[in-house]
């Protein structure tokens, strides 16, 4: 007989049908179906088979839905019943769950409203791909001068806008409602910036009231972020309203726009750049020599960046050509990379690699939150074999049960996830605080995120459950039936590798929190080369009062007996204003400036080590002679440094406004910069009209008496400024508030990871002491002392934790050994923070444990015996 | 007859229950259906087979087994009906009645009636 071919019915169709019709065993319909179809095919051909077919599939669909749903809201409610039964019996363990998860999803939320802030800085403005900030190509020179912004607009065709921006501090505004000095209202911009009216064009900050884009064509204009104008105007409108700057000229309000937040820029009032060549000239801003602005070009889409950049160094060097010899390269720096970049002060900062470990932290937290729920499900998972066999009895599949027992740890987390929500909006502040952000949970009102957030928490239910469940379904009815003890010991190995690893994840962190203090604690003690203690500072850049008579000042404040000296700089310990190149020998090298005067040394206790200080007596001292660092005379290889003449051409925004400049004296190196940093060559100039920050030595009693003759001084000399002081000491601890940050956080984190193990190690723990009741009642009686006990008890869970501190050292090691390697001077890790760590998890350790065993130990064994 | 009460059946359960004696060894819902459909004219699904059948089987009067898996259906098998001894009485009771009740009524008679 040749074998009959038959037109068989769509694969998909007969699958769909499968499903979907009722079926009396053995997809028996599915065969007649087939039947028919082929009887229609051979009638009727293909089309209406195929129609036939698909139409009996429509028409069972609504009784199928009917069906399951019926079926599967009755096993639903019957498992939410067993679930929520089983969480009241055993309040403690679902407590330990629930606290454990709950802490791990709220940490992992709060830390990826931080990620989520940190990786979209600078993206929201609308050409963010296309901005691109104008420096040098060696990238230690980010800034530019007035006049390359000038040149690019009016000669690169490419640059379709450009934009410069001129940083301030402390500008003071005064607002005068109608002119009535009684209500007059004094506030301190703290960021004030100079910009060019194409900042609209190019940024995309959400204006809110006035027109952003005509705002800055006035030179007298000025736009406002919502917080300075609600400090300044309350519920007024701002529009229109005139404004005093720095006590010296009347400026009006044209626009107002949001507070600025997810970029780099920092300004709270923007002022346009025209008018700053009114005030400081015009000359100075088509300068090409003071190289302090923020210069941003906007690029069409896709353009090449080298090719510009090569474009904007040429124009450059065809401008300047005649007038010196210069090899400066300029680059572009895409907008959206600047804010983890390293560069200078003014604007916000971020840490990629803080980022990326806390991401890795957040993620191990949740990691620990759900093994424990792993290991608590599994340990008492012989509670619930009951359960199990008598489902599997009456007729359960494996697959209902495992979607049961998934079901329960999904709806754990959900609840968990929902408790996490609360937690994190609580502590979300103190976050803020720690972290200098100002996250906010309005991220989660996106109903897509929530709906994805959630989606998440239904997945790490799964993660925790998926082993519990198909552990817990695996069990025989026979046996468990029959009374036989199942074996929550049988998966004890795995459970305790599972808290060993959470404890490696912890004790990785009280490493790190260690060592990150440790550092800090070297640098705080770190002889710096000069004295940071009661020294008093103050700026007065643009306090013309006293600027303008420094002498008189100093001399006022000298009359009081606690004050030891006065000295008046450019540059202080911590912020280098000025760097110049110089040439000797044929050799040009690049120098740290600071502009001094002669008391600059005493007042920061700096030795002089060859040759002699600035001189009053000597008229010639002054612009024409410096003192180096030793650093700078090993860079030059020097031996008879004194005398030695250097020479420089770029005398315009110099410090020393001639050509060759003598050595008179060499400085001992002191660290000028942070403890990143090898101490760089250095060079003290002086010149007074530089000068403008003030540093004050006091005697270290009666402070308190001492700062308020300086304040009494200040007022005498310039009543329009507020007295704004610092302490050297608090500036130069203030550098390394990244760090002091990273070890809090880590801090936190750390302990946070030790609590949520210990949790489970707790719940594990009493489990264990419970299910070996029995046999410590037997070894009581046959005379086994409580200690001996004790020791019974902890030393299972001490071998474990012993075994994660192995696993974490070399680990910890490695990460701690890369951060340490940012510093150019580092304390050296050493054996305690290991050992100290480790000392912590075990004694952590202990005490959860110890709680149980002690009961378990001290528990009259004629309790214990007489349960069953 | 000393009469035992009739269990009444729906139509649809009586002629498939008369399709299947019919059907003998070959009852199954492929044929029973196309029994249906010669002697009704209507055009039955098999849902529309199935729930009688399952009526009836629930009811005692039918029993089911499987038969070997069949090529032409995709190596499914079939679900195969038979009487049990009660749906053969039922069947027996059915003309019985039907017989008695139409005794003397040609559908001559009735046809003149309209």
């Amino acid at each position: 007989m040749t074998k009959e071919k038959f037109k068989n019915p769509p694969k998909l169709a007969e699958w769909i049908l499968s499903y979907v019709y009722p079926d009396r065993g053995h997809f028996t319909s599915v065969g007649d179906f087939r039947e028919e179809y082929i009887e229609i095919y051979q009638s009727s051909g293909p089309f209406k088979a195929n129609f036939w077919y698909w139409m009996q599939i429509a028409e069972s669909i609504p009784g199928f839905i009917r069906n399951k749903s019926h079926w599967n809201i009755v096993m639903i409610h019957n498992s939410l019943k067993i679930a929520i039964r089983n969480i009241r019996k055993h309040k403690g363990y679902s407590f330990i769950n629930f606290a454990g998860l709950t802490l791990g999803i709220g940490i992992f939320m709060m830390i990826l409203l931080f990620v989520q802030h940190e990786l979209s800085i600078d993206k929201y403005h609308k050409n963010s791909d296309r901005i691109y900030r104008v420096q040098g190509a060696n990238g230690h020179q980010l800034s530019t001068a007035p006049a390359v912004g000038k040149w690019i607009s009016e000669n690169i065709i490419e640059a379709e806008k450009v934009v410069r921006f001129k940083f301030r501090h402390d500008y003071l505004v005064k607002y005068r409602p109608d002119n009535d000095p009684t209500r007059e209202k004094v506030i301190t911009i703290q960021d004030f910036a100079w910009s060019d009216p194409t900042v609209f064009d190019v940024f995309s900050f959400p204006p809110i009231a006035g027109d952003p884009r005509t705002a800055l064509q006035d030179p007298f204009a000025l736009v406002l972020t919502q917080s300075v104008a609600q400090r300044l105007f309350g519920s007024e409108n701002p529009i229109g309203k005139t404004l005093e700057v720095n006590n010296r000229y009347e400026y009006h309000v044209t626009a107002v726009i949001e507070n600025l937040k997810r970029t780099h820029l920092r300004f709270d009032v923007l002022a346009p750049f025209a008018n700053l060549g009114k005030i400081i000239g015009q000359s100075e801003l088509d300068s090409f020599d003071s190289w302090n602005l923020a210069t941003f070009v906007l690029l069409p889409e896709n353009h090449d960046t080298t090719a510009v950049a090569d474009k904007i160094t040429k124009l450059f060097h065809d401008r300047i050509k005649e007038l010196r010899n210069v090899d400066f390269v300029f680059d572009l720096f895409p907008l959206e990379g600047i804010f983890f970049s390293s560069g200078s002060s003014f604007r916000n900062h971020g840490n990629r690699p803080l980022v990326f470990v806390f991401m890795a932290v957040a993620v191990f937290i949740l990691i620990i939150a759900c093994v424990n729920f792993l290991n608590l499900s599994t340990a008492r998972a012989s509670l619930r074999a009951k359960e199990v066999g008598i489902k599997k009895v009456v007729g359960s599949t494996r697959k209902r049960l495992v979607f049961q027992f998934l079901g329960e740890s999904i709806l754990f987390s959900l609840i968990s996830c929902a408790a996490a929500i609360g937690m994190a909006s609580l502590f979300l502040p103190e976050f803020n605080r720690l972290m200098q952000r100002s996250l906010s949970m309005d991220y989660f009102h996106d109903p897509l995120i929530l709906l994805v957030f959630i989606a998440g928490a239904a997945l790490v239910g799964i993660l925790a459950g998926i082993y519990p469940a198909l552990y817990l379904s695996a069990f025989r009815p026979v046996s468990v039936l029959k009374g036989e003890r199942t074996k929550g010991v049988r998966s004890g190995i795995f459970r305790k590798v599972l808290i060993s690893f959470q404890f490696t994840i912890s004790i990785i962190l009280i490493i790190a929190t260690l060592i990150v203090f440790k550092q800090i604690q070297y640098i705080r003690n770190k002889d710096l080369g000069f004295q940071k203690e009661h020294i008093v500072y103050m700026e007065i850049a643009r306090n013309r009062d006293i600027r303008d008579h420094k002498q008189a000042f100093k001399d006022k404040l000298m009359q009081h007996p606690l004050i030891h000296n006065v000295t008046f700089s450019q540059g202080r310990p911590g912020l280098v204003y000025n760097w110049e190149g110089f040439e000797h020998k044929g050799e040009r090298k690049g120098y740290a400036i600071f502009t001094v005067d002669p008391d600059y040394l005493d007042v920061y206790g700096l030795e002089i080590l060859a040759g002699r200080n600035f001189s009053r007596e000597i008229s010639t001292d002054p612009y024409r002679t410096c003192l180096l660092n030793e650093a700078a005379v090993r860079q030059l290889g020097l031996e008879e440094p004194v005398g030695t003449i250097l020479h420089h051409d770029d005398l315009g925004g110099s410090s020393f406004p001639v050509k060759d400049v003598e050595v008179i004296g060499v400085v001992r190196d002191f660290h000028y910069q942070t403890l990143h940093n090898e101490i760089y060559p250095m060079m003290f100039g002086w010149n007074d009209p530089w000068l403008w920050m003030i540093s004050v030595k006091i005697a270290a009693e009666r402070i308190p008496e001492t700062l308020a003759h300086i304040e009494k001084t200040w007022k005498e000399f310039s009543p329009g400024f507020p007295f704004d002081f610092h302490f050297i000491d608090d500036l130069v601890d203030s550098q390394y508030k990244n760090e002091e940050r990273l070890a809090r956080t880590i801090g936190y984190f750390a302990a946070l990871g030790i609590f949520i193990a210990c949790l489970g190690l707790f719940g594990l723990a009493s489990f264990l002491a419970e299910q070996r009741t029995k046999e410590i009642g037997v070894r009581k009686i046959l005379g086994a002392s409580v200690v001996g006990i004790l020791v019974l008890l902890s030393k299972e869970f001490s071998k474990w934790v012993v075994a994660a501190n192995i696993v974490a050292w070399p680990l910890a090691y490695y990460a701690l050994n890369k951060w340490l390697a940012d510093f150019a001077y580092r304390t050296d890790i050493g054996i305690w923070p290991f050992l100290i760590a480790a000392v912590i998890a075990l004694a952590i350790a202990m005490m959860t444990v110890s709680y149980q065993s002690i009961r378990a130990a001290t528990a009259n064994p004629i309790d214990s015996l007489r349960y069953e | 007859m000393g009469k035992t009460r009739m269990k009444f059946l729906s139509r649809p359960e009586e002629l498939v229950l008369l399709a299947v004696w019919r059907l003998k060894k070959n009852a199954y819902c492929v044929p029973i259906k196309k029994q249906l459909v010669k002697y009704t004219g209507h055009d039955w699904s098999f849902g529309a087979v199935y729930d009688p059948l399952d009526r009836l089987e629930k009811k005692g009067l039918l029993e089911s087994y499987l038969s070997d898996p069949v090529a032409k259906r995709g190596g499914k098998r079939k679900r195969i009906y038979k009487l049990t001894p009660s749906g053969i009485m039922a069947l027996i009771e059915i003309k019985t009645i039907t017989d008695e009740v139409w005794d003397g009524i040609p559908v001559k008679v009735l046809k003149e009636e309209l």
